[in-house]
């Protein structure tokens, strides 16, 4: 009686033990996921600012905005001529559209307008209300300035990444037998690459690149300097040629087959995974590249982000316009993102295990 | 004999082949990376003032000398230590945001850790430039989104000031950190997931709790990884231009003036290229680069050789 007592309150004591063990785990997790969810929000929330900054005019910034604002009518006495500049107006086009012949004081306001031209006030008031909300983004997308731009940039980054494949896997395909002493050197020379900053030989750099090779302005220059080895592409590349099995190799040199067929015929077709690795890690940094472009090329053939850069100059105060400009210059990369994230999650953390 | 020749020559073909195919990376690889620094050389001991500068003397070590003096210094160090203390924030980031984030994530199931993943890695996402502009977006101090959040939940009386040196100190590093922190927090989930099970099993069986499981079994086996987070977080601090230029830093902000805009600014101001007036030579632009980033080289060398004396 005695003992079966004792064990029922020892066995109490290791259920209440367990329970307290069972709980505090509980209470664990879920304040690990309360951190967790606030880190996310606390992510998410400028990302959500920014998509609503592109919407609010700028003579509104000054309020808190969490959602777009009302559209509100513009004011009849606003001069013309500030609000061309402003909403970087098209006069040929509001002149034709509002039924005006000749010459058009810019020093009119609207109101002046509306008695001296016989316009209806509503249809100024129409005119003007969708500038209210889409300022910023008839800046950007008309103009066809960003949309070049934009073009330009997607033409770098596919031959950067094509060429680089090509580049990296060609070189990849000798050094990852290690077979000589030199393969290692060369292996070795291009992982220094991880720890040269860019800004250290950007000057040096700029001499060679315009004075040397002679380029100006010239879009390839950007091209062969993303496709130089970096330590990422040879690392990606030589350990996926390492990873091909030899007796393939052997089994096409006693076929009579020569370097150049195991290039095309073996290290190519199998170089899919490898490839969309490397291409998945170097998209973001070849699309959001500043340097280069703000270095070689001229303002009138910037691609997306150096583009975006000149938006904030001194004297340029439309803040509409600046924001819309980086949800356009962001979004497909967003996109891109999120339609190949498990792709993106896979090749960071193997880029990540090689680095 | 002439099977040895014939041997000797199919070796020097096919090492001829292994070249052609190393060639054109290589050669991309030594104009555009290697290059630099043979000619950082001539360039560094002439008083070359731009790019278009036709009259160049050779004038030795001086300007080694002059970047440490008067018009040249008084830019140089601000620009140094604001570099110097956006590495120090920056890099305690990565175990504000990054080790805790790698460590939960290690621990969490596979399919709740994708929707985390997935946020986690969106900043990275966005350009430097762009990073720059969200800082002025949010902080500015009249029209900054966060700025009026925050005055308006009355969790602040006076708006930040995002053209406050000490707020640019701050705010630009922590958030160039949160863009990172995916990237960083990869790295060193990669190294936990390396951790051998059978560790982590005998740990549980002796009955440690979590925190002497990280003191003892986590951290000690990605000390490998934490090094290669610190040479790239180092090396990135050093070179941080982007965001400087999203901030307005060639607009005349003078709480952007990091030391790779000092440089940019040397190097190409006076040709027409920044607006803002040179701040000096460009051979003396050189010598900053040669005279900051060469100590930091040798630093990284020496971090990769104590890293490969700490691996297991």
């Amino acid at each position: 009686m005695q003992n079966s007592g004792l064990d029922e309150q020892s066995t109490n004591v290791k259920n209440v033990k367990y329970k307290n063990r069972a709980m505090s785990a509980k209470f664990g997790k879920a304040v690990v996921h309360v951190i967790l969810i606030v880190y996310c929000i606390m992510t998410l929330i400028p990302f959500y600012f920014l998509a609503i900054r592109s919407f609010v005019p700028t003579s509104e910034s000054a309020k808190l905005h969490v959602w777009l604002p009302k559209t509100q009518e513009v004011s009849m006495n606003a001069v013309i001529g500030n609000l061309s500049t402003y909403y970087n107006l098209d006069m040929q086009k509001f002149k034709s559209e509002m039924e005006i012949t000749g010459y058009l004081n810019p020093q009119y306001t609207l109101a002046d307008i509306s008695e001296n031209y016989d316009v209806p006030t509503e249809k100024l008031q129409k005119y003007f209300e969708s500038f209210y909300l889409f300022n910023g983004w008839k800046i950007i997308l008309t103009g066809g300035k960003f949309l070049f731009a934009t073009l330009r940039t997607i033409f770098i980054v596919v031959s950067s990444i094509l060429l680089g494949a090509l580049l990296g896997l060609s070189t990849g395909s000798v050094l990852a037998r290690f077979k000589k002493r030199w393969h290692m050197y060369v292996y070795n020379t291009f992982m220094l690459q991880m720890i040269i900053p860019l800004t250290m030989i950007m000057l040096p750099l700029y001499l060679i690149v315009t004075k040397i090779l002679g380029f100006d302005n010239s879009l390839v220059s950007i091209i062969l300097l993303n496709v130089q080895g970096s330590a990422l592409s040879t690392m990606i590349f030589t350990s996926y040629v390492a990873t091909i099995p030899t007796e393939m190799r052997e089994s096409l040199e006693i076929d009579g087959g020569n370097r150049l067929h195991y290039f095309f015929k073996i290290v190519l077709p199998l170089s899919k995974v490898a490839v969309a690795t490397y291409a998945v890690i170097r998209i973001p940094a070849y699309w959001n590249d500043l340097l280069y472009g703000f270095l070689f090329l001229k303002n009138d053939s910037y691609p997306l982000i150096p583009m975006l850069s000149s938006l904030t100059g001194t004297y340029n105060t439309n803040f509409q316009a600046i924001f819309s400009g980086l949800v356009f210059s962001v979004a497909p990369l967003i996109v891109l993102y999120l339609l190949f994230q498990d792709l993106f999650v896979k090749s960071i953390m193997a880029g990540s295990i090689k680095g | 004999m002439t099977r040895l020749q014939s041997f000797k020559r199919k070796k020097t073909i096919d090492n001829a082949i292994d070249v052609a195919f190393c060639a054109p990376q290589l050669l991309l690889y030594t104009l555009f990376t290697l290059l630099p620094f043979v000619i950082a050389i001539p360039m560094v001991l002439t008083d070359y003032a731009n790019f278009l500068d036709q009259n160049v003397k050779f004038i030795g070590l001086a300007n080694f000398i002059s970047i440490f003096k008067s018009p040249v210094i008084e830019q140089l160090m601000p620009a140094l230590g604001k570099t110097a203390a956006f590495t120090l924030v920056n890099y305690s980031t990565l175990f504000i945001f990054s080790l805790p984030l790698a460590l939960i994530m290690f621990e969490m199931n596979a399919r709740i850790k994708k929707a985390y993943f997935t946020v986690i890695f969106l900043p990275l996402m966005l350009s430097g430039v762009g990073l720059g502009m969200l800082i002025s977006m949010l902080f500015s101090m009249d029209t900054g989104s966060i700025n009026l959040l925050l005055t308006k939940l009355g969790l602040i009386s006076k708006p930040l000031d995002i053209r406050d040196s000490s707020i640019t100190a701050l705010v630009l590093p922590l958030l160039s950190g949160w863009r990172y922190a995916g990237y960083n927090m990869a790295l060193f989930l990669s190294g936990l997931l390396a951790i051998p099970k059978e560790t982590i099993d005998a740990g549980r069986v002796d009955g440690v709790n979590y925190w002497q499981r990280v003191r003892h079994i986590y951290l000690p086996q990605i000390v490998p990884n934490i090094m290669i987070a610190t040479v790239l977080c180092l090396l990135g601090s050093f070179g941080i231009f982007d965001e400087c230029i999203g901030l307005g830093a060639l607009q005349g902000n003078p709480n952007a003036q990091y030391l790779s805009v000092l440089i940019y600014r040397m190097g190409f101001s006076s040709a027409g290229g920044g607006g803002s007036a040179a701040a000096g030579t460009l051979s003396q632009g050189v010598a900053i680069s040669l005279a900051v980033y060469t100590p930091l080289l040798f630093l990284t060398f020496f971090l990769n050789k104590l890293q490969k004396k700490m691996q297991y």
